[in-house]
């Protein structure tokens, strides 16, 4: 079995300057999120593993396996709380 | 002397800004947080503001806590556009399934010209308005309120002589307008042939949607300008005219004819001065539309006075709006306020002398500015 993540369809996002603004449709709430937290938001328009998500990363910012793989953790960790990203086992 | 926070937000806005980097950088770490605040709120300039100090270099000048409020005000304001864009695309959608066309118009379509026109969409939309021929929005608002929309404001409260249908809210509370004309006394059908000439047609999520050209957009603005009054002179509608004002797509000798056109424009002066002020802020001059002796409408006036009231009257919001609303009439030169409708005798009374108060005041501190000691020790900001 492995995760699928995808982005929550209620989810709306735009880029700003560094950062992005991520606005939950459903409960109008709102957050902030990194440049890095964007890609991730953008790549998951469609549904990615943990290891698919991890290589965009290394590839986007030129950075090692290592460092990429935490934060993609830590940033799916964290919107784990807010329903911004949904996760399915296949 | 305290910064004159009016004319700093006005420097730091323009387009061809020609105050030195140094000398605004200066003034942001000077200007006094609370009332500045109150102002950039007030004129709604947060998102403009925030990318001109981007462009100029000044976020690093920026006070902290200013910078960090701005910051919040920001991504608050973008998260409502993204709202309002969402609700804006639901409804493209069912206007497309339906097979009625539409114009996106207003805060709408800025929304989607930001690439065409940079800054165009650098404000807070409120709502959705959509432009529809009368059939059409008729037929559509029956659709909406057969799907649950309710009325977004009281129904008493429309004017008669308003150009669009009662505003309908979705579920979330985001009011949809459904416009038949963009104009006072200008046919349905005529508004249709206006703002489908010329469309821009722009790809967004995948469907093809339509907004206005260039000219009837400014237009628009001018037409909203003269019939908001006092609202009309708020910076953010000047933001939207400037913008156009030094794209070069605007045919001008369209905007000339309806200038000349008594049908079209009743107040032709106040008009051409109002248009001056936004072609400043933009850093261009409309020589070929100066036929009078009409000077452009002297926004850092209006926006010193602004902060000033800002300044000293921070507490109280409705004396604030009092003197925006007498100063600003009283700087473009319209009649004193009016009462409204159906107020009762002491409370046109205590209105009136409001009013005078509010006018009074304005005239003291006018008064006060052209005096050669003020004018010494203030300088430029």
């Amino acid at each position: 079995m492995t995760t699928w993540y995808r982005r929550h369809p209620d989810l709306r996002l735009t880029a700003l300057e560094g950062e992005g603004v991520v606005l939950q449709l459903g409960s109008r709430r709102y957050f902030t999120v990194n440049e890095v937290g964007v890609d991730i938001l953008e790549a998951l328009r469609e549904p990615r593993t943990l290891d698919q998500l991890v290589s965009e990363i290394m590839h986007h910012y030129a950075v090692g396996e290592e460092r990429a793989a935490k934060s993609v953790r830590n940033f799916l960790e964290r919107c784990a709380g807010t329903a911004l990203v949904l996760a399915e086992e296949r | 002397m305290t910064v004159d926070g009016g004319l700093l937000l006005l420097r730091t806005l323009e387009r061809d800004c020609r105050t030195e980097t140094a000398v605004l950088i200066d003034a942001w770490r000077r200007v006094p947080d609370r009332p500045m605040r109150l102002l950039v709120r007030r004129e709604r300039s947060a998102l403009w503001l925030e990318r001109r100090a981007r462009i100029l270099g000044l976020e690093g000048a920026l006070p902290g806590p200013f910078h960090r409020w701005l910051g919040s005000e920001v991504r608050a304001g973008t998260a409502r556009n993204l709202l309002i864009e969402s609700r804006a695309w639901e409804m493209a959608q069912w206007l497309h399934r339906l097979g009625v066309p539409f114009v996106f118009i207003k805060g709408s379509a800025r929304g989607l010209l930001g690439d065409v026109y940079p800054g165009i969409d650098a404000r807070v939309t409120t709502d959705v308005d959509i432009l529809l021929r009368l059939p059409d929005a008729r037929m559509f608002w029956d659709e909406m309120r057969k799907a649950g929309y309710e009325f977004a404001i009281d129904p008493a409260h429309l004017p008669s002589s308003h150009f669009h249908l009662m505003p309908l809210s979705t579920k979330d509370g985001v009011p949809v307008e459904l416009h038949v004309s963009t104009a006072p006394g200008l046919a349905p059908e005529e508004a249709w042939r206006r703002a489908t000439a010329g469309t821009t047609v722009l790809d967004s999520h995948g469907m093809r949607l339509s907004v206005p050209s260039a000219t009837e957009l400014l237009w628009l603005a001018i037409a909203h300008a003269e019939i908001d009054s006092a609202g009309g002179y708020d910076l953010k509608h000047f933001q939207d005219a400037a913008v156009l004002v030094g794209s070069r797509d605007v045919d001008w000798a369209t905007i000339a004819k309806r200038l000349d056109d008594p049908e079209e424009t009743r107040e032709r002066a106040r008009m051409e001065s109002w248009l001056g002020a936004a072609a400043s802020l933009a850093g261009c001059r409309l020589a070929s539309l100066h036929r009078s002796a009409n000077s452009p409408f002297d926004l850092s006036l209006a926006l010193s006075w602004r902060f000033a009231v800002c300044r000293h009257a921070a507490d109280h919001p409705r004396l604030v709006e009092r003197l925006f609303d007498e100063g600003t009439r009283a700087a473009a030169g319209l009649p004193m306020a009016r009462w409204v409708e159906g107020t009762a005798c002491h409370g046109i009374a205590q209105r009136r002398i409001a009013t005078l108060l509010a006018r009074g005041m304005y005239a003291t501190w006018r008064a006060a500015r052209r005096d050669p000691e003020h004018r010494k020790a203030g300088g430029d900001l």
